[in-house]
């Protein structure tokens, strides 16, 4: 950024410097008007100010000098003289010789050099009476300028010195701080809570706010402060870093910072209450004494003896909370992190999947048996497997932050494109969500994210119109929900046209132009093939392709798309994804000697399939009051055998709609550990993958949306014959 | 519980920050001085800065004060837990109004 | 939505290189050249999330623009930074007693402005 404003500094100092030199001139003549010498003063003060921003260091560090020098006139230490002006205008031809330089990097020159020293000794001629410039080293004035590094040249000594405090580096240590604001600090503008979320950012925090002077309403003054602080916060930051969080209400608050000793420090054990409210002050060691002497809980004992307020006890208790659970995380140590390549992760995870599946089978062949000591094992056996199992998963877990810092660049770069003005709002980008799941979830939400960006936000000039603000905004959320993710994209854009897309649904044959459809359905048809209500084919979001990549994709996830949308004011799109791609919670069912699982999340209910039912040929069966399209899973999959007389539907629900699977039986829940289908199968219609089940036989995922998608073909097909 | 005149319910919304603390603090004024019990409705707040926090404890003290209550009803979002969590006035949510209030330290409630 | 910054000082060359700074991070930036237009720009703007402005400004000075802007119920609360150069210690007291939120020391760099930008503006 230096380069695109230099050219305009170098304008304006240029001018500043033309004003000093006649201000310079003035003064000569009138060397005591204060006018004049705020005037100079304040001229150089801009061009100090201004030079070091833009990569002027040098020309900074040597106006300072000059800055100096005006500064003790401008005080009254030293008056104007002919000496003064002169020096200052040979000083002003310096600056802007010294701007005129290509590269400013270099080291000063003896002109310089000397005229740094006539400024210091000119300055001090009052005070030292003009012999104190004798005991500072002579300077190098006729020496030209030997290479020499920047830094060792005078440095004023305004310039804050920066103390390390020692051993603060690296390990982390513990501080009790106190924030006391005072009650006016909203005043300045200062949030008092942001404050505390910087110090949350530096490391583990125990915050307790003391309350205790917040009055009742009646004499509540709502905009004075009341409320104060006692945190605890370890912290491999160091004290200034600590300090720099307050750094603004050093004069309106009462900021205290001590470290405190951890056990961990002094290899004590725990500290216990007593002790740490007598290390706070907040109760003598004879009282102390005397409540321990009780058999009763010693907080309550102190608090009911009034020997401490009922806020000192609750600090203090959360100090010893804090240190407990620091000290828990210290023995986990800090070396705890290894590296391991995720191929031997994945094969924890295959094994620990077969292990869950044996594991299944363990528990029903013991409830079988009906051995109590084998079933006890058992059930001890399940609750560690599905312990393991939920660590190994956690170890493929990622933060998907990463992915969301990418979009930001999609949107920076697409919305100049677009010429729209865009800002992406990312949330929740610490929830944690399986690798493989966050890698396949990029391009879909990119989709996502560049069709908002085409469709849906609109042209500044139309967000005025429309009384928004110019810039849209693109928020990403992403948080958990039981054993799912919910990835949210919403834009505040002009939200979806439903009847648009109907007709265009209509006219790209996806819809009869008779239906009915609801309108959470009406807007899941942007995601059909070939779907597109974009007025003209833009290079962003191309010619209806993409929106129906996402759909396909999170399918294959194993997750659901919906949309909510207001005309006006936005749309969001919901992704709804399985947490772990590897496991899932499945249905086994049997057809003939083939085994399939379905996915347990989209399974509605099973249900008897009446032998009546099964020859009317419209594939249609009665559920709940209402027809439902069922797919014989024995026809799809070319399944050899005889069907038996009495069969079950599985009836699953995706986006929306319900579908019936016909299967011979249903044998029950199975854990089941996904592994892809082998590259000869990987375009078989209808299955996501396969399973071995604890025998060792392998059954089939069954693809339930795309049976599902299937199902009314087939009942066309079905009435057809 | 009481009749149901007594109870008085205060839907807040959007974000309070210290410019709408004079105004909550006359709102929940006005509605002390006509009902016993008050119910703070957090559904629709996205977020409260210290100021509307401590109008919320000070109506409180009163309310007790004079016999009464004041009690969340709602759901504390997610997003306006997440906010407080570094100040110790909440843990993440979403909170029910009662987990929301038992969360808030030294809170004035009545014991039933 | 995006936060809006006024932008106070006699540079323009500083001003417009905050404002740089300030967009490309998602701010929307005004800019005023003394405290006189600065004022101006309150009353006619709707709303800051956040002012900068700098002390030595012809026509009006820094402090005495945060003075007024403070009388103003609107801006009553608005973080407020000063720009400030470290040899200017007196000032800064200045400023935070006129009612500024915090300062910004030049030279700085562009994460710094914004370090102290989020402080108080989020």
């Amino acid at each position: 950024m230096n380069e695109k404003f230099k050219e305009s500094f170098r304008e304006e100092a240029d001018e500043l410097l033309v004003q000093l030199e006649s201000i310079l001139l003035e003064l000569e003549e009138r060397p005591a008007d204060m006018e004049l010498i705020n005037a100079a003063f304040r001229a150089i003060h801009t061009v100090k100010g201004s030079a070091g921003m833009f990569g002027f260091e040098k020309a900074g560090r040597f106006t300072h000098d000059l800055e100096g020098l005006l500064d003790s006139c401008r005080s009254g230490r030293r008056a104007v003289d002919k000496n003064i002006i002169n020096l200052s205008l040979r000083a002003r031809d310096k600056i802007r010789d010294m701007l005129a330089e290509e590269d400013s990097s270099g080291p000063f020159d003896g002109e310089a050099l000397a005229l740094m020293d006539e400024f210091r000794a000119a300055a001090n001629l009052e005070a030292s009476g003009g012999l104190e410039d004798a005991a500072s080293p002579k300077p190098a004035s006729p020496k030209p300028a030997a290479p020499q590094p920047a830094a060792p040249q005078p440095v004023p000594a305004a310039v804050p010195t920066e103390y390390q405090e020692p051993g603060a580096a690296g390990t982390a240590l513990t501080y009790r701080i106190r924030f006391e604001p005072q009650s006016d600090l909203f005043l300045n503008g200062t949030r008092p809570l942001r404050l505390l979320d910087e110090l949350a950012a530096l490391g583990q925090l125990s915050p307790i706010p003391d309350v205790s002077r917040i009055p009742l309403l009646e004499s509540l003054d709502p905009e004075a402060c009341y409320v104060a602080w006692n945190c605890l916060l370890t912290t491999a930051a160091s004290l200034d870093d600590i300090r720099d969080v307050f750094i603004f209400v050093e004069g309106s608050a009462v900021v205290k910072i001590e470290r405190i000793a951890t056990d961990a420090d002094e290899g004590e054990p725990g500290k216990r209450l007593g002790e740490i409210l007598v290390d706070r002050g907040a109760v003598r060691p004879e009282a102390l004494g005397e409540a321990l002497r009780s058999q009763r809980r010693l907080g309550e004992v102190l608090v009911e003896s009034n020997v401490v307020s009922n806020s000192d006890l609750e600090s203090a208790l959360a100090e010893q909370a804090h240190l407990k659970r620091v000290q828990d995380k210290q023995a986990e140590g800090p070396s705890s992190s290894i590296r391991v390549s995720s191929d031997k992760l994945d094969q924890l995870v295959d094994l620990v999947g077969e292990l869950v599946t044996t594991q299944a089978r363990l528990l029903r062949t013991s409830t079988d048996i009906l051995d109590p000591g084998l079933s006890s094992i058992a059930e001890q056996f399940d609750r560690l497997v599905s312990q393991l199992r939920d660590n190994t998963m956690s170890m493929r877990m990622l933060p998907i932050g990463s992915t969301f810092n990418k979009f930001r660049r999609v949107v920076r770069d697409l919305s100049g494109e677009l010429g729209k003005d865009v800002e992406l709002l990312a949330v929740g980008a610490d929830t944690e969500l399986d690798k493989t799941v966050i890698e396949r979830l990029n391009d879909p939400l990119i989709h996502i994210i560049r069709n908002s960006l085409d469709h849906g936000i609109e042209s500044p000039a139309e967000r005025r119109a429309a009384g928004k603000p110019e810039r849209g905004t693109i928020r990403l959320t992403a948080e958990h929900s039981g054993a799912n993710v919910v990835i949210s994209v919403s834009d505040d854009g002009k939200g979806m046209d439903l009847q648009a897309i109907k007709a265009k649904a209509v006219e790209r044959g996806l819809l009869g132009p008779q239906d009915q459809i609801g309108d959470a359905e009406a807007y899941l048809l942007v995601f059909k093939p070939g779907f597109s209500t974009a007025k003209a084919v833009t290079s962003v979001s191309g010619r209806g392709v993409g929106m129906d990549v996402v759909k396909r994709e999170i399918d294959s996830l194993g997750g659901t798309v919906s949309v909510e949308s207001t005309p006006g004011l936005g749309s969001t799109i919901v992704l709804k994804i399985p947490l772990t791609l590897a496991i899932i919670e499945g249905l086994l069912v049997r057809v003939s000697e083939e085994y399939f699982v379905l996915p347990l999340s989209v399974v509605e209910a099973c249900v008897e399939l009446r032998s009546s039912e099964q020859d009317s040929g419209s594939r249609l069966i009665r559920y709940r009051d209402e027809l439902l399209p069922y797919v014989d899973l024995r026809d799809f999959f070319a399944v050899p055998g005889e069907a038996p007389e009495n069969r079950q539907i599985v009836v699953v629900n995706v986006q929306d709609s319900s579908v019936g699977l016909v299967v011979d039986s249903v044998i029950g829940d199975n854990q089941t550990v996904i592994k892809p289908l082998g590259r000869l199968y990987r375009d078989a219609v209808g299955l996501s993958g396969a399973t071995i089940m604890g025998d060792g036989r392998v059954a089939l995922i069954v693809d339930c949306a795309k049976l599902a998608s299937s199902a009314p073909e087939l009942e066309q097909k079905a009435r057809a014959s | 519980m009481g009749a149901d005149s007594e109870i008085k319910t205060v839907s807040l919304r959007g974000a309070y920050a210290i410019d709408r603390a004079v105004d909550l603090a006359r709102e929940l004024g006005d509605v002390l001085a006509k009902s016993r019990i008050v119910h703070i409705d957090l559904s629709e707040v996205e977020e409260l800065d210290l100021p509307a926090i401590q109008v919320l404890y000070a109506a409180a003290g009163s309310a007790l004060a004079r016999g009464g209550a004041l009690r969340f009803v709602g759901t504390a979002s997610a997003a306006l837990c997440s906010r407080l969590i570094s100040s110790g006035f909440s843990i993440a949510g979403p909170l029910s109004g009662p987990e929301f209030l038992s969360r808030l330290p030294s809170f004035p409630e009545s014991r039933p | 939505m995006a936060k809006s910054i006024l932008i106070i000082d006699d540079s323009a060359a500083i001003r417009q290189s905050i404002s740089y700074i300030l967009q490309q991070e998602g701010y929307v930036t005004t800019e005023a050249g003394d405290g006189v237009e600065g004022l101006q720009k309150l009353d006619t703007s709707g709303k800051f999330d956040c002012i900068i402005t700098d002390v030595n400004m012809p026509n009006m000075d820094g402090i005495t623009f945060i003075r007024k802007a403070r009388e103003n119920p609107k801006f009553k609360f608005v973080p407020i930074l000063v720009l400030t150069t470290e040899s200017q210690g007196a000032k800064m007291n200045e400023g935070k007693e006129a009612g500024a939120t915090g300062w910004i020391v030049k030279p700085f760099s562009a994460d710094k402005l914004l370090a102290v930008v989020k402080k108080v503006a989020e």
